[in-house]
């Protein structure tokens, strides 16, 4: 787990191929989304950015204050973390098969950090939500070597397997592995 | 050390507002409406090729929704309709989601009767909301 002095930058992460879980290439993150997400606001979701793509506690006055007693380990990784990689959304209104541009990288982390309003830290570790999986989204280019993240969220778990979205099958071209 | 106001502002170049603001956001590159009510966990729940229901960590109460494709349902289903435009933004997405429901969405997902109680429960959800959108992201998604 990155230790506070350690931050990297934000827009450069490193991240398994999706082509093969063993290399290791770098992505950068769309800054119109985080404009977006910050435009609102929306803390818990750049929260999720920090830890559960960059695995880094998000850099709040006192992080960590609120899990100083706890001897849990956290050793997350962030998207290093992916266990499964899909190819192809299948967007609405076309037909022909998904965006085959896209990769879906799939985590089911241990933990996330929550916004608290808290007057000494408001970032908070819970446990990840059971039903649950986290998912980050890829445009590559054609080599796929370089990628950009464009959207990250928590998606509804399959019920017989827990560790994949509902409706894999559905919602993407294949799985890459 | 940087706070993450500060990551942000240095290596994205953005600059994050000073609290949580309930807005509908329109991501141009995804073609995607999205709109949370509370600054919350939020796990997706796929309905059907256009709706998404977001719900908070417990699975039991909608804090939001997406609308996917939606410029292209907008521009086929929602323009057309006379005075739409002038309306707000709370009655534009109901009517849109009507519409969506009733002409253009699947049964790939879920089956009738259940997306029938996912449209109505967002709907339900809307009516209880003020929703609002930047106007660059009006413009955009009108466009």
């Amino acid at each position: 787990m990155a230790v506070l002095r350690d931050i990297p930058r934000f827009n450069q992460i490193s991240a398994p191929s999706p082509l093969d879980s063993d290399k290791e290439i770098v992505l950068s993150i769309d800054k119109g989304v985080v404009e977006k997400v910050g435009s609102i606001a929306w803390t818990n979701k750049l929260y999720a950015m920090s830890y559960n793509i960059l695995g880094v506690i998000p850099p709040t006055n006192n992080a960590g204050l609120h899990e100083m007693e706890s001897t849990e380990e956290d050793n997350s990784r962030g998207i290093k973390d992916a266990h499964a990689v899909f190819q192809g959304i299948r967007r609405p209104h076309i037909e022909e098969g998904g965006d085959e541009s896209v990769f879906v990288y799939i985590i089911k982390p241990k933990y996330c950090y929550k916004y608290i309003p808290d007057m000494a830290c408001t970032t908070k570790r819970e446990p990840f939500p059971e039903k649950a999986v986290f998912a980050v989204y890829v445009n590559f280019d054609q080599e796929k070597d370089i990628g950009e993240v464009f959207n990250w969220e928590l998606l509804k778990a399959d019920p017989a397997e827990p560790h994949l979205p509902e409706s894999s099958e559905h919602r993407y071209d294949r799985r890459v592995w | 050390m940087e706070t993450l106001q500060e990551k942000l502002k240095s290596d994205f170049g953005v600059e994050m507002a000073s609290e949580f603001t309930s807005r509908a956001c329109y991501y141009s590159k995804i073609d995607c409406v999205e709109y949370i009510s509370k600054d919350e966990i939020a796990i997706s729940d796929r309905v059907d090729q256009y709706l998404t229901i977001l719900w908070d960590e417990s699975c039991l109460e909608v804090i939001g929704f997406k609308l996917k494709g939606f410029r292209y349902a907008w521009n086929k289903y929602m323009k057309p309709i006379e005075g739409i435009m002038d309306g707000d933004m709370n009655l534009m997405m109901v009517a849109a989601l009507e519409r969506v429901f009733t002409e253009i969405g699947d049964e790939l997902f879920l089956k009738k009767e259940k997306r029938q109680e996912a449209y109505k429960s967002v709907i339900s959800f809307i009516k209880k909301q003020s929703i609002t959108m930047g106007e660059e992201d009006y413009l955009a998604m009108a466009a």
